[in-house]
This record gives structure tokens, sequence and C-alpha cells, in this order.
């Protein structure tokens, strides 16, 4: 009866907990009791209950939970890129359209250099222009600041699952102590945790004597046994804009703080989150710096090559960005860089960031992301790099490093600087107020192929940029319904052995309560046999 | 395999979430009109869709540029159509001044009216357009192009700079045509000669008709000045640049004869030189190519010989006649002029025509490039929508159909 018991108690715990998150079938192991001997053979005791255990297949549980890591994954860098790809969806409004009516402008001066209006309407159509380099930028900035926040609210829910898994490692332990049985509630719990972390970020688990040992990235420690790690989060060494994960590492009799390497970081909405920062939002931003300074280098250019209204030599009409330079914060030495983006640099000028490091003799520039080493030697004094001149000046110490962004902020920076129609440059050199000539080659940068080395014009910049940002994500979810499918299988082999069927549930209880009415009746036959017995005592 | 309740329902909801993303979709396609909800939805198409839309507001600009150089074009036609009517009427009026029987105030009225003529085709030299540009001014547009000085003479004053205007990608054409080549020079290949005598000259020789007796001549093409000297006078041409070198003689002393009323002029030309020079009587055959034109100078010097009374001085009336010559032959020269830059501009607004006709075409083109890639096919897509739609009332009516089949709930 008691084990009938058991099994009709533990069929209403699956019934029960057939909902709930984490959640493994559990079963009773009964044995029968033995037998006890006799001349006329062996009679059974009845049954034992051995153990309750639960349905679980550490394979089949760790697949589900990788799969839904990368899902996670896709889904947080889905969930940002989509709002870049949203943002460039409509080609009637934005940078394309704002190039083209500013070249409109253009060609309306040049077509009548001496009409006031067409110059202010240029004008206005220049502020325009300037305004949606800004409001992209400013757009995009806003979602590197979204995503910093999100990574330290990561970071902290990380610490908290951290937490209870140190916790319920203790428990089991405990549990496990007290009463030699396994606490299979306490381990679905446990999983649970890591499934839900492995949500936030990939986590490596090993188990080594019913206890959970984490790690993270390339094998940094989160939990040991009860012990925690926690994570903190901070402004990277390298770029201090990015919001970057430190792991704590023992060092002497305390702990230091060590940046994660972002390429360590794989899977969950964290790495979707790092993975987008430096795939899409850096290459995006990088491209639109580009565009706007390229653009408004070249149209400065020619600019001054003509004269205004008053028969003045054109003065620039934008204010072009400068490059952003950031040294390490872990420099020993002295040595500042300044950078300088070149007059006549429009074509050479990359979408590219670079690294900067000193070894002690040399210097050795690196462009990002496509690792090209682009200067090499032991001086570094106005260096002629990408359209760039860059100078090391100071004493810097061996290692130390600097993190050179000539486009990532410029296209924020854009300014408009002349403020009066007049200004505009329309005139050859030979002036006078129905000579347009420079207009009409300002006009001709339209169409002529002026940024990348030559081999685009400022709309493919941006169409090149658009496009990109499209692939990525087309691609994005064309891998997330891979991975939906993925988690399905995963999810559906992790169930056939974990999960609850109610229906095989409500056969086991109909059957159970049979045994239990079998096993009471057996109770009641003795008893009357007892009674029997008794009765003729008396 | 067991299939647990939950999978059971998470399969449904999947199943679900997946026909409803599609529904949702092809719903926002049909709303907003478009194939391409986002550039995800055609990441090539969407880049290609923006260098086509730039091509087709710069065509559309192009356009724009064609009206305006159109405009311009159609204004310098109007004005320069009223200078060769205007020049219609100046040469009516040379042609009655030839005549021998006018009396000197006669001519002291057709004075007046050249004088008045003049100043008509002023206005027309410095006329502007809608914007207070002078259309003839070259590159300066606030600068009238012609200037009366203090000692009362037109002077030219603008830029020979060509105004122009991009009216298709590849072409710009000069929406003007600068006062100078229009008012004060020989057209382009203009070969003809212009005979002038001094004004100074005491005798009665009247100088005109040159004409290229052997097109291959050796001198045809340079400026001859005729020089009488001695009396009976003898005359001496030497052969001269446009700077004055001397490029060919001095030929002569040649002794003159009235009666064969012409001169061969050495290298392949010949003049009618009729009367009777005297010494110190000068005459110069020049080319109207390269000489300054003036056709404000011109009419001012034609008034000014008017108003001189003649009457009863052969050398006075001589002088007259070879003014007379010389203003018709420079005025011819200048209508010259005028009537190529008209045909010119003629030629330019055609020109501008045909490319409107090849502008209309790629905008047709583009257009309709940038609905392929844009646009939404309706009528497919609204059998989609149906389909889906169905797809989804399947998928749910089919989940509530099993999930009634709970063991729990048959055997309440």
């Amino acid at each position: 009866m008691n084990a009938a018991r058991a099994r009709l108690i533990t069929a209403g715990h699956n019934i029960n907990n057939a909902g709930t998150p984490g959640y493994s079938r559990q079963s009773v192991i009964v044995s029968t009791a033995g037998a006890t001997a006799s001349g006329q053979g062996f009679f059974g005791r009845g049954v034992q209950v051995d153990t309750v255990r639960r349905a679980y297949n550490n394979f089949l549980a760790n697949q589900f939970v990788s799969a839904q890591s990368k899902g996670a994954m896709l889904a947080s860098f889905g969930n940002q890129v989509s709002q870049v790809n949203n943002l460039i969806a409509d080609n009637t409004v934005g940078i394309s359209p704002a190039i083209q009516k500013f070249f409109d402008g253009v060609q309306a001066v040049a077509s009548t250099p001496g009409d006031p209006a067409a110059r202010q309407e240029l004008l206005g159509r220049t502020q325009a222009l300037v305004g949606q380099f800004n409001e992209m930028n400013t757009f995009l900035n806003n979602q590197r600041n979204d995503v910093n926040g999100q990574v330290q609210t990561i970071v902290t829910q990380i610490n908290s699952h951290v937490q209870r898994v140190a916790e319920l490692n203790k428990q089991i332990e405990i549990a496990k102590g007290s009463t030699g049985q396994v606490p299979n509630d306490l381990l679905d719990q446990r999983d649970q945790e890591v499934a839900d972390l492995n949500m936030l970020a990939k986590v490596n688990v090993l188990e080594q004597n019913g206890q959970y040992t984490l790690t993270i990235g390339n094998g940094q420690l989160l939990v040991s046994g009860s012990d925690t790690f926690p994570l903190t989060c901070g402004p990277s060494d390298s770029d201090p804009r990015n919001m970057a994960v430190y792991v704590n590492v023992p060092a002497g009799k305390g702990f230091a703080k060590v940046e994660l390497d972002e390429t360590s970081i794989k899977g969950g909405s964290l790495g979707g989150l790092i993975t987008f920062r430096k795939n899409s939002l850096d290459e995006v931003q990088r491209q639109l710096g580009q565009l706007a300074t390229g653009m408004a280098l070249a149209i400065n250019e020619v600019q001054a090559q003509g004269v205004d209204l008053n028969g003045q030599a054109g003065t620039p009409i934008f204010k072009i960005g400068q490059p952003d330079v950031v040294a390490n914060a872990r420099n020993a030495g002295s040595g500042t860089l300044t950078a300088s983006i070149n007059l006549d640099g429009a074509s050479q000028l990359r979408a590219s960031d670079y690294d900067i490091r000193f070894d002690g003799t040399n210097y050795q520039v690196t462009r990002q992301p496509d690792g090209e080493q682009v200067y090499f030697g032991t001086t570094l004094n106005n260096a002629q790099i990408d359209g760039m001149t860059v100078t090391l000046g100071g004493a810097p110490s061996a290692g130390d490093s600097w993190k050179l962004m000539p486009s990532r902020d410029t296209a924020g920076q854009l300014e408009m600087m002349i403020s009066s129609p007049d200004k505009f440059a329309a005139a050859s050199p030979a002036g006078g107020s129905a000579n347009g000539e420079n207009m009409l080659a300002i006009a001709a940068l339209q169409t002529s192929k002026t940024l990348g080395g030559g081999n685009m014009s400022f709309n493919e910049a941006y169409s090149q940029m658009v496009n990109k940002v499209a692939v990525h994500t087309q691609q994005n979810g064309a891998e997330a319904k891979a991975q939906a499918a993925l988690i399905e299988q995963t999810y559906s082999a992790h169930q056939a052995v974990s999960g609850v069927n109610l229906d095989e549930e409500y056969v086991n209880l109909d059957r159970f309560q049979e045994q239990y009415v079998a096993a009471s009746k057996l109770i009641e036959v003795s008893a009357t046999l007892f009674d029997v017995l008794m009765g003729i005592r008396a | 395999m067991r299939i647990s309740t939950n999978q059971f329902y998470q399969a449904g909801t999947n199943a679900l979430g997946k026909q409803q993303t599609e529904l949702l979709h092809i719903y926002q396609q049909i709303s907003s009109g478009r194939r391409m909800v986002t550039p995800a939805d055609d990441p090539l198409g969407a880049a290609q869709a923006i260098n086509l839309s730039q091509s087709k507001s710069l065509n559309a600009r192009l356009a724009e540029n064609r009206t305006v150089a159109r405009q311009n074009l159609g204004m310098e036609e109007n004005t320069l159509n009223s200078a060769t009517g205007l020049m219609v009427e100046i040469k009516t009026r040379l042609n009655e001044a030839a005549n021998g029987t006018l009396s000197d105030a006669d001519r002291q009225t057709l004075s007046s009216v050249i004088q008045n003529l003049k100043e008509n085709m002023l206005a027309l030299a410095n006329a502007t357009d809608g914007n207070g540009q002078y259309l003839f001014s070259g590159y300066q547009g606030t600068r009238a192009p012609f200037n009366v000085t203090a000692a009362g003479n037109v002077e030219w004053q603008g830029d020979e700079g060509k105004r122009l205007v991009q009216i298709d990608q590849t072409r710009q054409v000069s929406t003007s045509d600068d006062g100078k080549s229009i008012f004060m020079t020989a057209a382009p290949g203009d070969r003809t000669y212009i005979t002038s005598g001094s004004g100074a000259n005491a005798g009665t020789g009247v100088i005109s008709d040159p004409v290229v007796t052997d097109p291959s001549g050796a001198n045809v093409g340079m400026d001859f000045v005729i020089e009488f000297s001695g009396d009976p006078a003898e005359h001496t041409v030497t052969v001269v640049d446009k700077s004055g070198a001397v490029v060919d003689g001095p030929f002569g002393p040649t002794p003159f004869d009235p009666e064969a009323k012409k001169l061969t002029l050495p290298g392949g030309m010949e003049v009618i030189l009729s009367g009777q020079p005297v010494d110190g009587d000068r005459f110069e055959v020049k080319t109207a190519q390269g000489e300054d034109l003036n056709i404000f100078d011109t009419l001012d010097r034609l008034a000014a010989a008017l108003s001189e009374p003649i009457s009863g001085n052969p050398s006075a009336a001589s002088n007259l006649r070879n003014v007379i010559t010389e203003s018709g032959m420079r005025l011819d020269a200048n209508y010259n002029a005028m009537l190529t830059v008209r045909s010119s501009l003629g030629a330019r607004l055609s020109e501008i025509d045909m490319l409107d006709a090849g502008g209309q075409q790629r905008d047709i083109g583009f257009t309709s490039e940038l609905s392929r890639l844009q646009d939404l096919d309706l009528y497919t897509s609204t059998m989609l929508l149906e389909q889906r739609r169905s797809g989804l009332e399947a998928a749910s009516l089919a989940f509530k159909k099993i999930q009634n089949l709970s063991m729990f709930l048959i055997n309440r």
C-alpha cells in the first residue's frame, strides 16, 4: 500500500508540476521486498520503494540549453539590428533624399547663380543634410547607450542566477548528506537556473561530485561549489564608450578585475548585444562617418577652388569632425597620439578603426576590422595613413596601445560653417554673379566616384551601408528561423524523456489507484482472517 | 515517443505564431503597398532602389535645368530677334542715306534717326532677365555689358564667360552669349572685307566692293593700306596684319588710272576705287575678322558724318560716301554675327528638346524599374493573404480539436 501511495503521490506531483519550468518527470523506483525463506519455498514479502528518480538525460538537456542560448543571442541581435533596419527602411526620408535634395539645390544654383532664392534654398538644404547626418548618428549613439544599459542589466541578472546556483549547490549537498537520496526538485531548479543563465550568456557547466562549476568566456570562473565570482560592468579599457564585462580573477590575496574579451562572450542575450555592437553598430557608424566626412571634404575642396558672390575665394561649407583617439586606460607611458584628417583625403578615408601599438622599439598600426598592418616603424611622426596625418608624441612605454577612430563619431560632428547664401562659391575664379562653373563642378560630385579610393559615389556609399544592415537583418532572420526549428527539435527530444504527459499520468493514476485498492483489499482480507482466528480463540 | 503536454501546447503556440508572423508581413506589405517593408526583405533590391531613386531624381533635376536653359535661351532669342529687326531698320536708313539726292537738312534728320536707333540697340544689348542679370555680360551678371563713357562712346565691360547649364549628365550648354561676339566682332568664319577711306582725304576717291579674285592668293586674309603721294598722285600698297606689321610690300608707287576705277591689290584681291585721290590720301581694305566692329561706334560715326554739311564740297561728299559704304559693310558683319548666334541658339534649343525626349524616356525606365523593385503585386499578395489566413484558421482549428482530446476532459 505504501508503494502504491508513493506512486500516487509522485503521479500527483507530476500532474501538479506539468507546467513548472524545468521540471523533470519523476517516477518511483520499486523493487520486490525480498522473500521469506521457508521449507515450502520463498514467500514474497511484497514491494518496497527504493527511491524517486527524475527522468533526465544530461546530453539532451544540454543540447536544448545551448540551442536556446544561441536562440536568445539571435533574438537580442535581431531586436537591435531591426531597429537600424527600420530606421533606414523608407528611402523617401533620411540621408539618401537629403543628399539628392542637396545636389538638386546645387544644380539650381549652378543654373541660376545670381538668383538669391536658389542660393537660400541650397543653404536650407545643406542644413537639412547636416541635420540628417547628425540625427542618424544620434540615433546610433542612443542605440549604443541602450545596448550599454542592457549589458549592465544582464550582468546584474547573471549575478543573481550565479548566486542561486551556488546556493542550490549548497542545498543539494546538505540534502544529499542528510538523506543519502538525490533531491530531484532541487536538481531541476539548479538545471533551470543554468538554463536561464545560458539565455543571458553562454556558460559552461562542469559537474563534480554532484556540484556544478560554472565558467564563462575562456574558462573564467563564475561558480565553484558554493563560492561565487560575480561579474562587474564598466567602460572598456580600449574604448570607454562601450560597457565591457569584467570578471573577478583571484590575484594574490584578493581579486583583480579583468576585462572579458568581447569575442569570448558567446551566446545568450549578452552575446547578441555585444556582437551587434561590434559587428553592426560600429560598422554602420563608421560607414556613416566616412560618408559624412568624405562628402564634406570633397565639397569643401571644390568650394575652395571657386569664388563666392562677393568675389572672395570660397570658404569651407562644412566643418569636419576630427578623429577620436583613445589611449588605453592601462598605458604606462606618457605618449599622446594626435591625428587629423587631410583636407584632400576624401577618397583615401576608410570606414575603419586603427589599433596602434608600441612594442618598445616599433610602432605598429593595424587597421580594423580587416586586420591589415598599415604602418610599421620606429617613429610615428606625421605618418600618412589612409587620408590622415598621425603623430605620436611624448614618451610611450613598451606595450602601450591606442585606438584611433577616424569615422566613428564624425557624422555627429558634421556642422555647417557658412550662414550666408552669398558664401557658396558658385563662380570659377573669373568671378561674376552669372558664373556657375564651380557649382557645376560641385554638382558633378553627385555622380562621381569619390569615396573608398574612387570606387563609390556618396549615394552608393549610403546604399552600401543600407545593404549591409539589411543583409545582417536578413541573415539574422534566417538563422533565427533555423534556430527556432532546432530549439523545437531539441525541446521535443528533451521533453520525450523529461516531459510530463497528462494522459499518461491519468492512466498511471488509474493504475496506481487500482493497486492501492487491491493492496487495501489485501489488508482487509488479512484483517478478516485475523478476526476469524481471533473469533475461534474466543 | 512521449509527447509532453507542455510540448504539445508549445508546438501549438509556435505553429500559430509562425502563421501569424507571415500573415502580418503580408498585411504590412498590402497596407504599405511596398514589396520591401524593410530593406532586410531584399537587401540588394533596397540598395538598388536607393541608387535608382537618385538617378531618377537627378534625371528630374536635369529636366528642370533644361527648363532654365530653355528660358534663358528663349529670352536671349527674343532680344536678338528684336536686335535683328532693328538692324533691318538701320540698313533701310543707310540705303536712304546713300541716296545722293538728299539735302544736308535731310541728312541731318537721318543722323538723329540713326542716333535713336543706336540708343534702341544699346537698350537691347543691355537687356536683363527676370533676376535683373544682364543677358550679354558673360559671367558679370550684375554689370551692364555696355557702358557709355564720359566721352559719349559705348565701351564693352563684360567678359566672354559662358553661362553653362548642365542639361544632361554629360552635357553642359551655354545659355548665354556675350555682347562682344554679338555687337562687336565678326562671326567666326566671316571672310568679308571692309573698305574705308581716311576722313582727312582731300581728293574725291571713293572706295568700295572689295573682291577676292584668287581665293588661294598669297595675301587673301591680310589687310591692305593704300597710300597716295605726289602729283599726279601715285599709289603704294602695303600688305599688313592686324597689328599693323608689314607682311608684304610696299608695292609701288604705281600711277593711278582713274578710268580703270579698279585697283588690283597684290596677292589675290581687287577693289573699286573711283574718283581722283590726291597726295596724302589714304584708304584701307581690311578683313572684318579680327577687326573691332563696335556697332555703337559705327552708328556714332555714321550719325556724325551725316550731320556734316557736304553741299558744294565734292571731297566731303566722297568722304561721306566712304563712311556710308564702310558702315554698311560693318553693319553687315554685325548682322551676320547676330544671325550666327541666333542659329546657334536654335541649335541649342533643339538639342534641349531632344534631350527632353530622352529624359522622359529615362524617367519612365527609372520609374518602372523602381516600381518593379519596390511596389507590391496586389493580386498575388491578396491571394497570399487569403492563403495565409486559411492557414492560420486551419492551425487554430486543428489545435483546438486536438486540445479537446485530453483524458482528463473526456472522463470528466
